[in-house]
């Protein structure tokens, strides 16, 4: 069963089509403008955020550096011992008044060399000074780390106690008496001051600003909960976020770098810029969202979206108009066409249009139509023909029927005689027959043929062949004399060159004499009334009809009473199975001897179904011909003798 | 400030101009209140410091001030849960926690009275407990060592030897004696360097390692962006020191004339660790407000880190949990003493008096 295709109209199948492209091209589109302008985009950002980071970064680098210029010169002019005491309160006093970077100024000595240790600051525009006590500040990083690695050092933020009050970063530089180290010079920055370089720097609408120190420590961040509380590896660890901590350690190296934050992050969907600071190798971050890097190219990537949107519908509606203007004349067609399938092959196909392929439809549709037209009538003709060529060969059908005795009149053709034939032809008519007859009072004859091939040829030959044995079989004595003649006609008169196998016998009523000629056909079976079987396949010449100068012979039996002669044509034992394997004479044999009682009606038709339960119908193309007869006791009159042959 | 950074503030913006009202009227209210309850409640030695944190006032009760060994911090959770949830009240105490840290240490104000109860370490309450000062245990705390010893990993510091000649930094004012047993167990020739608690030291190469407790400057460290395969450790714990760690002591004198004191005041902190170990976020929550009113640098996942390691020093030995014992004490003991640390041994039953009550 096929199902019927869902049909959908030329503008439907043309938008969609047109939908699907655009679909491709668009998407084609949005990865090759994301590929090749998203990397400018990303470059342009990045230069942008450079820039503006690294103004930052020189605005605190110069304030680093020269409070960095500055607590070297003094240390210079310390370890030198240059300066008296009033000299150097006025050279603190000028540095801290002329610097604003300069918050606080630390003189620390090993607490074991009995120094004043001092911490001079501004306040309220004059000049402090803070004796440290205690010797706890010896363990202070500002103090200990570079007393141990004997180097500068930028510290932590840290809360100065004991000084100012308020967070700073210290700069600190070993103080030297000869080799040893006596004590620190500290400067301390304000980290407020570094925080006001770095807070106001707002990049675009998302970007924020932060400085990390040398260990991780974020120093400045608009989130006041994250300053000094929270390392940049916290923060990863917190969003369990192993690209930060990399990037973390990346920073901490001192690199530069713009990346974009995937996964579940503190900084999610967010770009992150850092670079470090050359004075005291803190880091400036600045952490901007993707989409305002990407602003520019997801404006454009939306106005080429619109763009196409736009073009789709117009598309659309100028596919639609015009697939409607021209459907018109292919619906005028595909009613005429409907016109002429319905049997009106002279409805007018007027289609008025200036396209060519559909006036090359509406041509090709004319001519289909005359052609139609005159094929028709043509057929009609043939048909006619075929019906009478058709009725002739039904008529030599029944002819051929009515030839070959009837089992209803004939059953019992003398009283001696119980005959029952039956003839199937392949198609409507055949070439096989049977016949039998009383050639006198005494002499029963019987006959049973196949004409090789079949149709109109072979029924005529068996047409021509019952019609000669019988219009003979009084003139000639026996089967070898009839036979003979049959010969000498066929040969003469078969155009065809058609052969014919057959048996034909003559079978004395007085006696039960049978004497017969078996010409090329299959073998010939007597059942016993004992239930015996006696097959008689010897031929007594080949086929019929080829050869002129042939000897035919016969052999002759006595038949008892109750005895059946059973005849058949090849029909029966070259009958094909499914396997094809043929039908034979064994299991002919087999259906012959389980009979009971048979008579010549049961055993014809017990074969028969044999045959049709064994046989393949679409194997089973030949004629089947089976011919019984049955003597029942010899003729009981005794006005003749037997004659002799 | 922060509101319109788009980004998420763990603190408090006190920008918005309504909210900052507000929050300094409440802030000066809660001072008012504080000062008045200041001046109502007499603790037992009379001079309270600024520092001290006053959670109830209650006359019925009996007053106790307690200082932790350092500040305020997940470590000592299990007494602040104590507090939060009124265990202490429950068994009849006014707790007060004082500050501790190296600029109050805790050892010093047991014995110039300052504070009733304290914690120490084991190693540092034996070799500070003497004839005329005797110090008693009431409950251990750590069932476990967390003192471990880092440096950064490099090819001349890869095994437990390359420390010989290294300056290594142990904490000035305590909790060294274990590291020192160690170097001189392992003959360790190692140049001492007294530091205070910053891992700057190591992290800016002025000392080659350091100690650190695993449930705090370790995690400073890991959190300085050292990953844990660029760090050289030693647990002592795993090299076959295990002093147990952090106990609840107080003078054997204050114990003897407050003993039902000193019982309630370890078995209400034992459950204030059990009820702590099991509300960690609840926990972290009050360690974090602690911390900040106290103005100490709060860092909620180090705190979270640092109940995280408590938890699996305390459960060290489950069935064992508040005792200290006796294999434990007679170890860090035979230690102390082999190496001159401890002049004259103690008797257990003298230095831990009174087993507490099993727990499930």
């Amino acid at each position: 069963m096929t199902s019927k295709k869902e049909t959908k109209s030329f503008a439907y199948r043309l938008i969609s089509f047109m939908f699907i492209l655009l679909v491709i091209v668009f998407t084609i589109s949005i990865a090759a403008t994301r590929l090749l302008v998203g990397g400018v985009m990303v470059s342009n950002a990045r230069d942008t955020i450079s820039s503006l980071a690294n103004e930052k970064l020189l605005l605190i680098d110069n304030k680093l550096n020269k409070l960095m210029s500055l607590g070297k010169s003094y240390r210079n002019l310390r370890e030198l011992d240059m300066l008296t005491e009033a000299e150097d309160r006025i050279h603190i006093e000028q540095m801290l008044r002329d610097n604003t970077e300069v918050r606080s100024i630390c003189i620390a000595f090993q607490p074991d060399l009995g120094m004043n240790s001092t911490i001079w600051f501004l306040e309220s525009d004059s000049l402090k000074v803070k004796v440290l006590t205690g010797s706890d500040y010896q363990f202070k990083d500002w103090f200990h780390i570079p007393l141990l690695t004997g180097r500068e050092y930028w510290s932590d933020p840290w809360f100065d106690a004991d000084g100012v009050r308020q967070m700073i970063s210290s700069y600190s530089l070993p103080l030297h008496q000869g080799e040893e180290i006596i004590g620190m010079l500290r400067l301390d920055a304000a980290l407020g001051r570094l925080q006001e370089v770095v807070l106001p720097l707002r990049i675009k609408e998302s970007g924020i600003t932060f400085l990390i120190s040398n260990n991780g420590t974020i120093v400045s961040h608009p989130a006041d909960s994250l300053i000094l509380n929270y390392t940049i590896f916290d923060l990863a660890d917190e969003y369990e976020d192993l690209q930060l901590r990399n990037l973390g350690k990346r920073m901490l190296l001192g690199e530069t770098g713009f990346e974009r934050m995937l996964g579940h992050s503190y900084f999610q969907d967010k770009w992150l810029y850092f670079a470090p600071m050359q004075s005291n190798q803190w880091v400036l971050a600045i952490a901007i969202d993707s989409s305002e890097v990407f602003a520019d190219l997801n404006s454009l990537l939306l106005i080429n979206f619109l763009t196409l949107l736009v073009v789709f519908l117009m598309i659309c509606i100028i596919i639609y108009a015009r697939t409607h203007i021209l459907s018109k004349p292919l619906k005028q067609l595909a009613s005429a066409a409907g016109q002429i399938g319905s049997g009106d092959f002279d409805t007018p196909i007027q289609v008025s249009t200036n396209i060519f392929e559909i006036q090359s439809l509406s041509d090709s549709l004319s001519l289909m139509q005359s052609s139609l037209r005159e094929y028709i009538e043509n057929l009609k003709q043939i048909t006619a023909e075929k019906n009478q060529i058709f009725n002739e060969v039904m008529f030599a059908s029944t002819i051929q029927k009515n030839l070959i005795p009837s089992n209803l009149q004939l059953a019992s053709p003398v009283p001696e005689i119980q005959a029952y034939g039956i003839l199937e032809p392949a198609g409507e008519i055949g070439g096989d027959l049977y016949d039998y007859f009383l050639i006198d009072d005494h002499h029963f004859c019987f006959v049973i043929a196949d004409v090789l091939g079949k149709g109109i040829v072979a029924a005529m030959t068996m047409t021509m062949v019952t019609t000669f044995i019988r219009s003979i079989a009084g003139f000639r004595g026996d089967s070898t004399q009839i036979m003979t003649e049959l010969n000498r006609f066929l040969v003469k008169n078969n155009l065809e060159s058609n052969f014919v196998t057959i048996v034909l016998g003559i079978l004395d009523l007085r006696d039960g004499k049978l004497c017969f000629s078996n010409c090329g056909h299959v073998p010939v079976y007597l059942r016993k009334a004992g239930r015996e079987v006696v097959k008689y396949g010897q031929t007594h010449s080949t086929a019929l009809g080829v050869f002129e100068q042939i000897e035919i012979g016969q052999e002759c039996l006595f038949l008892n009473p109750q005895d059946e002669i059973i005849l058949f044509t090849d029909g029966i034992t070259e009958a094909m199975s499914s396997k094809e394997v043929f039908f034979g004479t064994e299991r002919l044999e087999e259906i012959i001897k389980k009979l009971y009682q048979p008579n010549p009606e049961t055993t014809a038709k017990a074969i028969l179904s044999g045959v049709r339960l064994f046989s393949d119908p679409d194997k089973y193309k030949d004629d089947i011909t089976i011919l019984v007869f049955k003597f029942l006791h010899p003729r009981r009159s005794a006005s003749n003798g037997p004659d002799t042959n | 400030m922060s509101e319109s950074t788009g980004f998420p503030v763990l603190g408090t913006s006190l920008n918005s101009s309504p909210l900052r009202g507000w929050v300094i009227c409440t802030a000066l209210a809660l001072l008012a209140c504080f000062c008045v309850q200041c001046t109502k409640t007499s603790p037992a030695s009379g001079s309270t410091p600024d520092t001290t944190l006053v959670f109830t006032d209650q006359d019925s009760l009996t007053p106790v001030r307690f200082r932790p060994q350092w500040r305020h911090q997940a470590q000592f959770a299990g007494v602040y849960m104590a507090l939060e949830k009124g265990f202490y009240r429950d068994l009849g105490l006014d707790v007060q926690i004082q500050s501790g840290g190296p600029d109050d240490p805790a050892y010093e104000s047991l014995v110039n009275k300052s504070s009733d109860i304290v914690t120490l370490f084991l190693s540092s309450a034996l070799s500070r407990s003497t004839p005329e000062n005797p110090l008693v245990n009431l409950a251990q705390i750590s069932q476990k060592s967390a003192i471990m010893l880092v440096g950064k990993r490099s090819p001349s510091l890869s095994q437990i030897r390359d420390l010989n000649g290294k300056k290594a930094g142990l904490w000035r004012n305590d909790f060294r004696e274990p590291s020192l047993i160690f170097f001189r167990e392992k003959d360790l020739d190692v140049q001492i360097v007294p530091i205070d608690w910053s891992v700057n030291l190591l992290l800016n190469d002025a000392i080659d390692v350091m100690n650190v407790m695993l449930y705090n400057e370790y995690h400073q460290v890991l959190m300085a962006g050292l990953d844990p395969e660029e760090i050289f450790e030693i647990r002592l714990s795993g090299a076959g020191y295990n002093i147990v760690e952090d106990g609840i002591y107080t003078t054997r004198e204050f114990f003897e004339n407050n003993t039902k004191t000193c019982i309630a005041f370890a078995e209400a902190t034992l459950d204030g660790w059990i009820y702590a170990l099991n509300h960690p976020q609840e926990t972290l929550d009050v360690v974090i407000r602690l911390m900040r009113r106290d103005h100490i640098a709060a860092n909620r996942s180090h705190q979270a880190w640092m109940l995280d390691k408590m938890k699996e020093l305390i459960l060290a030995k489950p069935d064992q949990l508040g005792q200290l014992t006796q294999e434990d004490f007679d170890f860090a003991q035979n230690l102390l003493f082999k190496h001159g640390l401890l002049s004259q041994k103690i008797p257990y039953r003298q230095f831990f008096p009174h087993d507490l009550q099993e727990r499930n």
